[in-house]
């Protein structure tokens, strides 16, 4: 399942928590905030980029976000969000990555030791979930890697990463594959030495059992294998996706993913 | 077969540090001391994702960023950052820090029925940023004072949008007090106290600590 939100909305409740903290002893922790992203205009990103680059400094932390810019499309130009198909060329993704580096670099002050890592996002739910796709998307996570590392002083507190939310509902197993490995021969070839955040679900997959069931209910080609394969195994690192996890149902999503994590010791 | 580890990692860059640790301890193993050995360690712990066979790809990424920035100046470097912020449409300029003692009765956010102030404090105490807010702490019920109390925030870094003030503790003088505190003075992070009473007390914001004059 996914969620599409709305990355204006999601600034200002962000905003309003932290803002927030002051009122109680038990304020609440400081954050990492990622955006399903719905708007071209390059000054939004810079503004949110800033509210993370405030919150990191605050709180002396490092912070991780992903920019979800939805399903690639067939001509790996760009990008169409999931919720309000609102299209993104690669030009404006770079552009948006960009700014938001850039204004959370500007904001962090006087800090100059936090780090963000960005991640550039996308998803399997439309047209290029293939090897062409994955190499599209390292390539577009590349120019924007590039760009900062031209900015010692952004560099030295901005890691860029490409991301995908790949996920069991959205294409088979072995598209998703492809994908991975396509971004990961890309960064090769490159240099770039990138690696992609998966923020995808496993949803389907076994909740107490790690000899590599099948994920079911999603598309076809999908076990635990393939979750650790496109998690990790190619070049993934894994920011799972878990929407059901309090009482009193079971936590089904975590369950999910620990048992990747179990089968992944095992092999 | 190679052992392959997989990290799980919540939303919210949850640091799994055995499973990063042990991959760490590993690749540094052949790095030779060095201040690029401290920006490596640095960039590694950013990514407790990774281990095993894919450090050697991380390492390769995080030399790179060192070769980039190595010879980042932090006086230039934030002074660069101020400049940017000067000249960006989209973020607005940090306005001027007010510092000192301000008699406002303005207590902090969302406290105005549990704390009622009189007067705050604002100024820098090694590097950081506080507020200290003098008053008494309220009966949201009744309305009334029930206890003398300094709060004491940290301040924002920046104060662009404000950002979150951070609640650190509350202070109650010694002497068991109802009524609202007020700051009269301030001499460096000494606060200077005037009770209800006529008393006079002396607050240290370095050490959180009240003192009889």
């Amino acid at each position: 399942m996914r969620s599409r939100h709305v990355a204006g909305v999601l600034a200002l409740a962000v905003w309003a928590l932290l803002a927030g903290g002051a009122a109680s002893a038990h304020a609440m922790p400081l954050t990492d905030q990622s955006y399903y992203w719905n708007t071209t205009n390059t000054e939004s990103a810079e503004e949110a980029g800033c509210l993370q680059g405030l919150a990191d400094a605050l709180g002396e932390t490092s912070s991780e976000v992903i920019l979800d810019f939805g399903g690639q499309f067939s001509d790996y130009s760009g990008t169409e969000s999931t919720s309000d198909a609102l299209e993104f060329t690669n030009s404006e993704i770079e552009n948006i990555s960009l700014s938001f580096a850039r204004g959370y670099y500007i904001c962090t002050g006087e800090d100059t030791t936090t780090t963000l890592i960005l991640g550039g996002g996308t998803n399997n739910s439309k047209d290029a979930i293939s090897k062409s796709g994955g190499e599209a998307w390292a390539k577009v996570a590349d120019a924007v890697a590039s760009a900062v590392l031209e900015d010692p002083g952004e560099a030295k507190q901005v890691v860029i990463w490409g991301a995908d939310d790949l996920e069991v509902g959205y294409s088979t197993g072995g598209a998703a594959s492809n994908w991975a490995t396509g971004f990961l021969e890309r960064t090769l070839l490159e240099r770039s030495e990138l690696l992609y955040l998966d923020y995808g679900g496993a949803e389907g997959c076994p909740t107490s059992t790690h000899d590599n069931g099948d994920c079911t209910g999603g598309e076809s080609g999908w076990d635990q294998d393939r979750e650790y394969l496109v998690s990790y195994g190619i070049d993934g690192a894994p920011v799972p996706e878990i929407y059901y996890n309090r009482p009193p149902g079971s936590p089904v999503n975590a369950e999910q993913w620990a048992e990747v994590a179990e089968y992944s010791l095992e092999i | 077969m190679r052992r392959r580890t997989i990290v799980i990692t919540l939303f919210v860059s949850v640091v799994l540090a055995a499973v990063t640790a042990g991959g760490f301890v590993v690749s540094m193993g052949g790095v030779a001391a060095s201040s690029g050995t401290v920006f490596l360690a640095d960039c590694l712990r950013l990514t407790p994702h990774v281990s095993g066979d894919k450090l050697a790809m991380r390492e390769r990424e995080c030399r790179k960023r060192e070769a980039a920035t190595s010879h980042v100046n932090v006086t230039a470097d934030v002074e660069r950052k101020a400049q940017l912020r000067a000249a960006s449409h989209s973020i607005a300029p940090a306005p001027a820090r007010v510092i000192g003692v301000v008699v406002d009765h303005q207590g902090p956010v969302g406290t105005n029925q549990t704390f009622h102030a009189t007067s705050h404090w604002a100024g820098e105490v090694d590097g950081r940023w506080y507020l200290v807010y003098a008053g008494a702490r309220a009966n949201p019920a009744s309305n009334q004072n029930t206890q003398s109390e300094l709060r004491v925030y940290r301040e924002a870094t920046e104060l662009n949008g404000g950002g979150p003030n951070v609640f650190i503790a509350s202070y109650v003088p010694p002497d068991g007090e109802s009524q609202p505190l007020t700051i009269m003075s301030a001499t460096a992070s000494v606060l200077t106290i005037g009770t209800s009473t006529g008393a006079t007390l002396t607050f240290n914001v370095e050490h959180r600590a009240f003192s009889n004059e």
